[in-house]
């Protein structure tokens, strides 16, 4: 199934140009923030899952949306509970109160949220970066060392989880409970993956950055 | 073809040299071999001599490094990297893209290839080395001997006159690291001059032209 960055196929969407693909992304977005509707974001969801299954990547759609729905979950509670203006729906303990303006407005923040990121996530999905780099390069002029950089950032996204997985197995064989259930557990649990995950990024950064150097980047 | 003369180098924040009073002159052609201990200063002479220091890597540089007649402090990196190619340790950090033959055309592409004659001298690239079979495939799927030849590839595709390795049998099976010496020894054979660096002392002599052993004392 994979997660974020290129997936291989012979689909129409992947053979389209890197630019038209990136506008076409871009001008959903930017409908799905203009139009000050939920039909936007509704439909901009409907259309990127049918381009996705039409590029043989709808199972990858459904698993990148479930992901996103449990982190959306956090944000709607949190911003419902903001919003203490309008009609009350649910009264809730210290003169805290679900209202309809808050649910609604806090549903079409969401879904916005939502909306605006599966597009590009589509992009880099359907577009090697190698491609996707030349393209901006040739058509936009954006310098390529700029161009490469944003292009291989989606090249070490799997390298990173691999990573992740790699330190997380490493302190569960020391005796980290990594399987912990509750929010704050968890969360305790974070700050020691993502420091060597940090430095460890660096370090490949840099690598990778004299890498690119050594091959001429900066001649193009 | 490189020079070194009466170089020391210490990186920034560290106390000690990481290499000292190196006076070393590689002829055109030569197949050297560094040897040495852990931390003796092996990677670090290789990334002088291409500019990795003091371009990359800042601190004390005293002496001088040339390679080709070009002195490696004020020659930009990029005019540095048409004549040396390096190949890094850490492979699987230093690949830019996804697929073996995308890798070996980004090097091509940056250096003035078109698209489609980059395509090509890949093809070739690949043959050569006998990895046609990895087209298509996931560069972070391959095994360690794979990656270490789709590195390889992508540094002689470019055709440059120096050609560095660190440490580039590291992970790999003993037969796997007499095939990278072999096609080394071609490369040499067909005028590449090589300097590498490596652990295993019996391969150095068995198919280097010479040996150094740096240390840093």
């Amino acid at each position: 199934m994979g997660g974020l960055g290129y997936f291989p196929g012979d689909s129409f969407l992947h053979k389209t140009n890197p630019i038209i693909k990136l506008i076409i992304s871009l001008v959903i977005v930017t409908a799905v923030f203009a139009i000050p509707s939920l039909i936007a974001p509704i439909s901009a969801l409907v259309l990127t899952f049918i381009l996705a299954v039409s590029a043989g990547s709808g199972r990858w759609m459904l698993h990148i949306i479930k992901s996103m729905i449990k982190f959306s979950i956090v944000i709607f509670v949190i911003q419902t509970l903001f919003i203490q203006t309008g009609d009350t729906l649910i009264p809730l303990f210290w003169g805290l109160r679900v209202t309809y303006q808050g649910v609604m407005f806090s549903l079409g923040f969401v879904l916005k949220l939502i909306a605006s990121a599966l597009p590009l996530a589509l992009v880099l999905r359907v577009t090697k970066g190698i491609d996707l780099a030349d393209s901006l390069n040739e058509t936009f002029k954006i310098p390529y060392k700029y161009a490469y950089a944003i292009a291989s950032a989606m090249r070490f996204v799997p390298d990173f989880a691999d990573e992740m997985k790699d330190i997380i197995e490493a302190q569960t064989a020391r005796g980290v409970e990594h399987d912990a259930k509750g929010f704050v557990k968890k969360a305790r649990l974070l700050a020691p993956i993502c420091l060597p995950l940090l430095i460890n990024g660096v370090r490949k950064a840099e690598i990778a950055a004299i890498s690119a150097e050594m091959r001429g980047v900066s001649n193009r | 073809m490189i020079n070194f003369s009466n170089y020391s180098f210490k990186y920034k924040g560290n106390e000690k040299f990481a290499l000292k009073d190196v006076n070393l002159a590689i002829p055109e052609k030569a197949f050297l071999g560094l040897s040495g201990v852990s931390g003796s200063g092996k990677t670090s002479l290789l990334y002088s001599i291409c500019g990795i220091i003091p371009h990359f890597y800042k601190g004390d540089f005293y002496g001088h490094v040339s390679i080709a007649g070009f002195d490696t402090v004020e020659t930009p990196i990029g005019e540095l990297s048409k004549i040396a190619a390096i190949v890094l340790e850490d492979v699987d950090s230093s690949f830019a893209c996804t697929y073996p033959e995308d890798e070996i055309v980004f090097g091509l592409r940056n250096f003035g290839h078109t698209k489609a004659e980059a395509e090509e001298i890949a093809d070739e690239t690949m043959k050569v080395l006998g990895i046609t079979d990895l087209r298509g495939k996931l560069i972070r799927s391959l095994s360690g001997g794979q990656k270490r030849k789709t590195a390889l590839a992508a540094a002689i595709a470019i055709k440059p006159r120096v050609l560095l390795l660190d440490e580039p049998t590291g992970e790999l099976d003993p037969e796997a690291k007499i095939q990278v010496f072999e096609i080394l020894e071609k490369l040499n054979a067909e005028g590449l001059t090589i300097v590498i660096s490596e652990r295993n002392e019996n391969l150095l002599r068995k198919y280097c032209t010479s040996e150094y052993t740096v240390t840093n004392a």
